[in-house]
């Protein structure tokens, strides 16, 4: 019995590795894809928000293959606003000329992070664990 | 001509606020960190520490909510014969005087100071002055009438003067009208990333946390050799807190005192308060800026960080130029240095806020405080910065133009809360004089 | 202007706006469904006059929520546990 649930263990925490490798792919992946088929300033913002994901919320106790998951599913998130923000621009500079290009050019930067701002909100909010969460400590 | 100073603007601006973003990451860090690991062998060392207390709470036309408030005093754990409770009724043309007399009658460790109309009604500042010559008490705690405190909040602040380094400590203020409107929520955002991140790291880091002005205090003798408050500040608070630490005292957070308290709830009161703070807090970096700089009792670290807590205000000035100057840059000359700090500049935007606390500071905070679905309004703070922007725009404009015409001016400002609370705060500009 | 072009320029403006309401979605549901409104709770007991007068529901003490999340993982180890054992 101890040992079948030995063996049940060892397979979860495979498992588990083989998702964690899975989702730090798809991160690398998007990012070689924002490189790829975006701009370069867009893959700097998915390294922006990469780094600010694992620095603080990689600290907050739940499992590595959620925060994981969470990383993996912004990048995707991140790669398709920056996507359809390049689309946007393209045909915008195509409909309605330089005037679309300066008002792009004024609010990309603010678009960009407001992705960042709406999914670490809502990763949070996935992050969150009542067990563990602490209280204000003296 | 023209590009080299829109250029050196722009660079200057973007450096600055990602000195800012920095400082706020390396808080948000800092009390990650702490929230992994708690020692509380310091709780156990000062709990039998307990110095006589002198309480003040200054009042003017509270009569529908300082009865609960001195009923909440009455109950507080702290034992009544080492409290003293001055309540000093400013002038107060309705009821209030009424009741604190009969708070005063039933319990001894409460008293009552009137002032009439004649010498009343110059500002808080002036209020607390006046009580504080009658105080008796080794350390000197001030709350505001429309604050609901723990009852053990006393016990909690107390103990932190067990170190003989600290000069004061500040408690923690939590909205309680939160979910009142879209405003009183935000305020309630950046009251968490303000107090549960910000002030947290800057007292884990020996830096300077600020005294609110409310759920605090300070030692009488520090009081004493400091003068009091400086009544021809809109910002007393924040004056007090940088002369106790330009005494090379240590002021200190206590995260787990708190206090309910009452926010703004529309965005005109939200203007109002905020323009005063900002107003308020430039006059005090004006004030102690060099003295920070050239302090002999500072660590670098310490200069570094009152530095940039003194010109918080002028962070979302600096963005707004730093905008205005980039998307210049942007559209007319696109090199790789303006283009990377052009996507770098947004990142500040979402620091420009009440407290100022970046987003990820802010989500993280209600995250430590077991929040589940707040974190989901972090995105309305855009709102909020823009709001913040043109607020410390008017207020540099209004600081500006009194320190160049020489002339200060009476300003009454009182901030009105909907419901049973009318608070009182009112601030008076004399320039250079001290009553 | 083409009606062709009218149209994906509409087309440019709807999207638009769609990415910025997703963009606000969340706070969107927050603030119309609130389910985290209530203030946090600091002390054991509140004066009547307090909840009445500002007509809030507060939200419970972290330490007495007795619901438990289960995570994928969790969930994933109950199926693998059903998998018949490969030594029998």
């Amino acid at each position: 019995m101890e040992g079948r649930g030995k063996k049940v263990r060892r397979l979860a925490t495979g498992f588990n590795r083989v998702l964690q490798f899975l989702f730090l792919e798809t991160v690398i992946l998007c990012s070689i894809f924002s490189l790829l088929f975006v701009n370069t300033e867009s893959t700097i913002v998915l390294f922006i928000f990469d780094f600010l994901f694992i620095s603080l919320a990689f600290q907050l106790i739940r499992t590595l293959s959620l925060k994981f998951g969470l990383l993996a599913l912004g990048n995707l998130f991140g790669l398709f606003c920056n996507f359809i923000f390049d689309l946007l621009n393209i045909v915008g500079v195509k409909y309605l000329g330089e005037i679309f290009l300066v008002v792009y050019t004024i609010s990309f930067p603010i678009l960009n992070v407001s992705w960042i701002v709406t999914f670490w909100s809502l990763s949070l909010a996935a992050l969150h664990n009542p067990i563990n969460v602490t209280r204000n400590q003296p | 001509m023209m590009f080299e100073i829109l250029m050196g603007l722009f660079f200057l601006s973007t450096v600055v606020m990602l000195v800012y973003l920095a400082r706020h990451y390396v808080f948000t860090l800092t009390v990650l960190r702490r929230s992994r690991t708690f020692d509380n062998s310091k709780i156990v060392a000062t709990s039998y520490y307990e110095p006589t207390v002198s309480i003040l709470i200054p009042v003017r036309n509270e009569e529908y909510v300082i009865g609960k408030l001195l009923q909440q005093i009455a109950e507080l754990t702290y034992p009544h014969e080492k409290m003293q409770v001055i309540v000093i009724d400013d002038a107060s043309s309705d009821r209030t005087g009424e009741i604190i007399e009969a708070f005063a009658t039933r319990y001894d460790f409460i008293e009552v100071l009137h002032r009439v109309k004649e010498v009343g009604g110059k500002g808080k500042a002036s209020v607390l002055n006046f009580g504080l010559q009658f105080v008796t008490g080794e350390i000197v705690l001030f709350f505001d009438a429309d604050y609901f405190p723990q009852r053990d909040i006393v016990n909690k602040l107390v103990r932190e003067f067990i170190d003989l380094s600290v000069g004061a400590v500040q408690g923690r203020p939590v909205v309680f009208n939160e979910s009142q409107t879209i405003v009183t929520r935000i305020v309630t955002l950046e009251r968490i990333g303000g107090y549960r991140v910000g002030q947290e790291a800057r007292d884990v880091l020996g830096l300077t946390p600020q005294f609110g002005g409310t759920i605090g205090g300070f030692r009488r003798s520090v009081l004493e050799e400091i003068g009091g408050f400086d009544e021809s500040m809109l910002a007393e608070d924040t004056d007090l807190t940088f002369q106790v630490r330009l005494l090379g005292l240590g002021v200190s957070y206590v995260g787990d005192a708190e206090c309910y308290e009452e926010a703004v709830c529309t965005w005109k009161a939200y203007w109002n308060q905020r323009h005063r703070w900002a107003k308020g807090h430039m006059q005090v970096c004006f004030k102690h800026s060099f003295s920070v700089l050239k302090s002999k009792k500072l660590t670098w670290k310490q200069k570094v960080d009152g530095l940039l807590l003194l010109h918080i205000y002028f962070v979302p000035v600096l963005t707004m130029l730093s905008f205005l100057a980039g998307a210049s840059l942007v559209l007319f000359e696109s090199s790789a240095l303006v283009r990377a700090l052009w996507f770098v500049l947004p990142l500040s935007f979402y620091s420009c806020v009440g407290n100022f606390a970046p987003f990820f500071e802010v989500g993280i905070g209600a995250y430590l405080d077991g929040r589940k679905r707040l974190q989901w309004l972090v995105p309305l703070l855009i709102f909020a910065c823009l709001f913040n922007v043109l607020i410390c725009t008017k207020a540099f404009l209004d600081v500006s133009a009194a320190k160049i015409s020489g002339r200060g001016k009476n300003e009454w400002s009182k901030t009105k809360h909907v419901g049973i609370v009318n608070r009182y705060n009112e601030n008076q500009l004399l320039r250079g004089k001290r009553l | 202007m083409t009606p062709a072009n009218l149209f994906q320029i509409i087309a440019i403006l709807v999207g638009t706006s769609v990415i910025f309401l997703i963009m606000f979605l969340p706070s969107i549901i927050e603030l119309r469904k609130p389910k985290d409104s209530g203030p946090r709770m600091i002390m054991d007991e509140l004066p009547d006059f307090l909840v009445r007068n500002h007509h809030v529901v507060m939200i419970p003490h972290i330490e007495e929520e007795q619901e438990l999340e289960y995570s994928l993982l969790s969930q994933l180890t109950k199926i693998v546990q059903g998998l018949p054992s490969l030594e029998a």
